[in-house]
């Protein structure tokens, strides 16, 4: 989905290149997570 | 007089097709061409029976009698037609007093009866949504309309609507006044069990029922034993 | 525990048979009572309760005790909290404590080209702060108001499913959802609060070229939202349908239809099953219904059961139809024979589960002794 409000993990480490293989182990699940939550969020409010 | 006679016959079949640029261009002419305001409206008035009969046969939906609705009311907004639409009350066939009852809000259905009705002829009272049932007696006695109209969407209206019943007969305004219920839901044993003198499921069988009430008393005000 | 483990268990397998075209050992049922209803049963005040998630359990708890489920029976779908902090003008709380939506319009006529061209930047930058009015702010008093709504939101998102996940325990409920994701069809999300009804109507005359242009738009987003983090082909996607009766079929056709199969096999190509609640009356669409991905769950309203099961029957699952009006003002014995009526239709050869026509709302919207004695007639009665 393009979008300026919404944003997956491979665009996320595009604008981060200095993310290292073990963090983005870490990383990636829960911050991809908050997307994912907040674009429910938004759409639950206009349906 | 001929073009004009063949204007008349266009507007009417316009409304029907629901044509609404073409409606209003048309109508503009036939206004500047002379036509009489009161003229005009009877034609919309048959384009919108048009429409209803198209709705009963299941070729229209409720999404073009709010076109009709909208249509009808861009003629009312027409410059030659603000000043003249004043119906004196006397010409009115009747009056009607509808609301959505307390505990809803839904008000597309009332909005399609009511432009239904107003193009019948009807005088049209609209109290509102979520209105508690003091408030329906209370413009009942105030109003002294020939019909009550009762609007509800959700299931929980019909405890409702049999309150209003209630409260109407406890004032002493039942004898005064037919009741009506409007909603999709509402059956004959609904109906009875609300205590309503008839029901309908769509804003055109209401309009309808309303004009039957209304031509059997000899077309001036309803009792509720005719 | 152990007895309710073996239950849930049990009823479980009931779906599951369902769901795979195997015939149950007998009809599954899955009543729907909203949380206003559990409130109002449970002798609580609804313009209080709704305000405190942690209490609704015990409420709940008195639902689940009076009236039979083979699956959890009640939840709550709109709470006020999230929708006051946002000064919510599309999900008002009506006198009687009950939320509902007033006609909106959260896209503006102007507006369709730019939904066109990006659905979700349009519903955050030009819906939102239209529906809420604390949203029509500057952009720092905006992120303030959102972190707040946000946070309001997940807290009552995670009680509740905190609390269904007890009440299928203390219960025995069956470990099948179908409300594990929710959206709606393309033409339906840009009528309810964006065009709104009237407009909806009058645009599907005036432009209809940007209406199908934009359901066309509105597809991806619909499919995405409407997947789970974790999809299962025993759960489902539930998609309440609106406006489709209400439209003439060309305009059906050309406008509704297309997106919302799509949507539908979007999702089915995510893992998920749809839910449909079928409102008001669809026998004019029989035939598009029939083209849906198989194993469709089809929750009806109104209608011809029979027609319904002869067309649909044998490709999906089949619920509804049973009058919640007539749980309010027929006769307990009037109550079963319609549920005798409709099962003797609709059960044969398996793909059907027993539910009502539509969610009871409110304890006035049903006589609660005739809901009682129909579910348990049902549970007693009704075998294949």
């Amino acid at each position: 989905m393009n979008s300026k409000y919404y944003q997956t993990w491979e665009e996320y480490k595009a604008e981060n290149p200095e993310i290292t293989e073990k963090q983005e182990q870490a990383m990636a699940p829960k911050m991809q997570t908050y997307d994912e939550m907040l674009f429910s969020f938004i759409m639950f409010l206009c349906a | 007089m001929e073009d004009l006679k063949k204007m008349e016959g266009k507007i009417i079949d316009l409304v029907e097709q629901l044509d609404e640029d073409g409606v209003i261009r048309l109508a503009n002419q036939a206004l500047d061409a002379g036509i009489q305001p009161l003229r005009l409206l009877e034609l919309v008035d048959e384009g919108m029976n048009r429409v209803g009969k198209l709705y009963e046969s299941k070729e229209y939906f409720i999404a073009d009698l709010i076109m009709a609705g909208l249509i009808f009311k861009d003629i009312l907004k027409l410059e030659k037609m603000t000043a003249q639409f004043e119906r004196s009350y006397s010409e009115r066939i009747g009056t009607i007093l509808i609301g959505t009852v307390k505990g809803d809000i839904h008000d597309i259905g009332k909005e399609i009866f009511r432009s239904m009705a107003e193009a019948n002829g009807f005088q049209v009272i609209d109290i509102g949504v979520d209105v508690p049932k003091e408030l329906f007696v209370s413009k009942v006695l105030e109003n002294k309309p020939d019909i009550l109209g009762l609007s509800g969407v959700l299931t929980n209206t019909i405890e409702a609507m049999r309150g209003v019943v209630e409260a109407i007969t406890v004032a002493g305004l039942r004898d005064t006044v037919r009741i009506i219920a409007g909603g999709n839901h509402l059956t004959e044993d609904v109906c009875r069990f609300i205590g309503a003198d008839s029901y309908a499921n769509d804003a055109s069988s209401g309009v309808k029922r309303c004009r039957g009430w209304i031509c059997s008393a000899g077309g001036k005000g309803v009792r509720a034993d005719d | 525990m152990t007895d309710m483990l073996a239950l849930s268990q049990e009823r479980t397998q009931l779906f599951h048979d369902l769901i795979d075209g195997k015939i149950p050992k007998k009809v599954p049922i899955s009543g729907s009572f909203a949380h206003e209803f559990a409130i109002q049963y449970a002798g609580k005040d609804l313009t209080e309760a709704q305000w405190d998630t942690d209490g609704l359990e015990p409420i709940f708890e008195k639902t689940c005790q009076d009236f039979y489920s083979d699956l959890l029976p009640v939840s709550a779908f709109r709470l006020p909290s999230f929708y006051k902090i946002l000064g919510s003008r599309n999900f008002v709380m009506g006198s009687s404590g009950f939320i509902q939506h007033p006609e909106v319009e959260g896209l503006a006529l102007e507006d369709y080209d730019a939904f066109i061209a990006s659905p979700f930047d349009c519903i955050v930058e030009r819906v939102l702060p239209k529906l809420y009015s604390k949203l029509d702010t500057d952009s720092t008093q905006k992120s303030m108001v959102m972190a707040k709504a946000f946070k309001a939101y997940t807290d009552e998102m995670g009680n509740l499913g905190r609390i269904y996940g007890n009440l299928i325990q203390k219960f025995g409920y069956g470990f099948v959802n179908f409300y594990s994701g929710f959206c709606e069809a393309p033409f339906d999300i840009i009528s309810d609060q964006l065009r709104g009804f009237k407009n909806i109507s009058i645009d599907v005359r005036r432009v209809p070229d940007k209406v199908e242009a934009a359901a066309e738009a509105a597809t991806p987003l619909m499919i995405k939202m409407g997947t789970p983090p974790n999809p299962s082909p025993y759960n489902a996607t539930f998609i309440p349908l609106h406006m489709a009766p209400y439209l003439r079929g060309k305009d059906f056709e050309r406008l509704y239809w297309p997106s919302f199969k799509k949507t539908v096999e979007g999702l089915k190509a995510n893992g998920m099953r749809s839910f449909l609640f079928v409102e008001n009356d669809w026998m004019r669409y029989i035939d598009y219904l029939a083209e849906l991905p198989e194993g469709t769950i089809m929750l009806f309203e109104y209608g011809d059961p029979k027609l319904v099961k002869e067309k649909l029957g044998k490709k999906h699952i089949i619920s509804g139809f049973y009058p919640v009006s007539l749980l309010k003002t027929g006769t307990k014995q009037q109550c079963i024979d319609k549920a005798k009526e409709l099962i003797d239709v609709l059960a044969p050869g398996g793909g059907y589960y027993f539910g009502f026509d539509k969610v009871i709302i409110t304890l006035d919207s049903a006589n609660v002794e005739n809901t009682k004695a129909v579910l348990d007639y049902v549970a007693e009665n009704a075998n294949y």
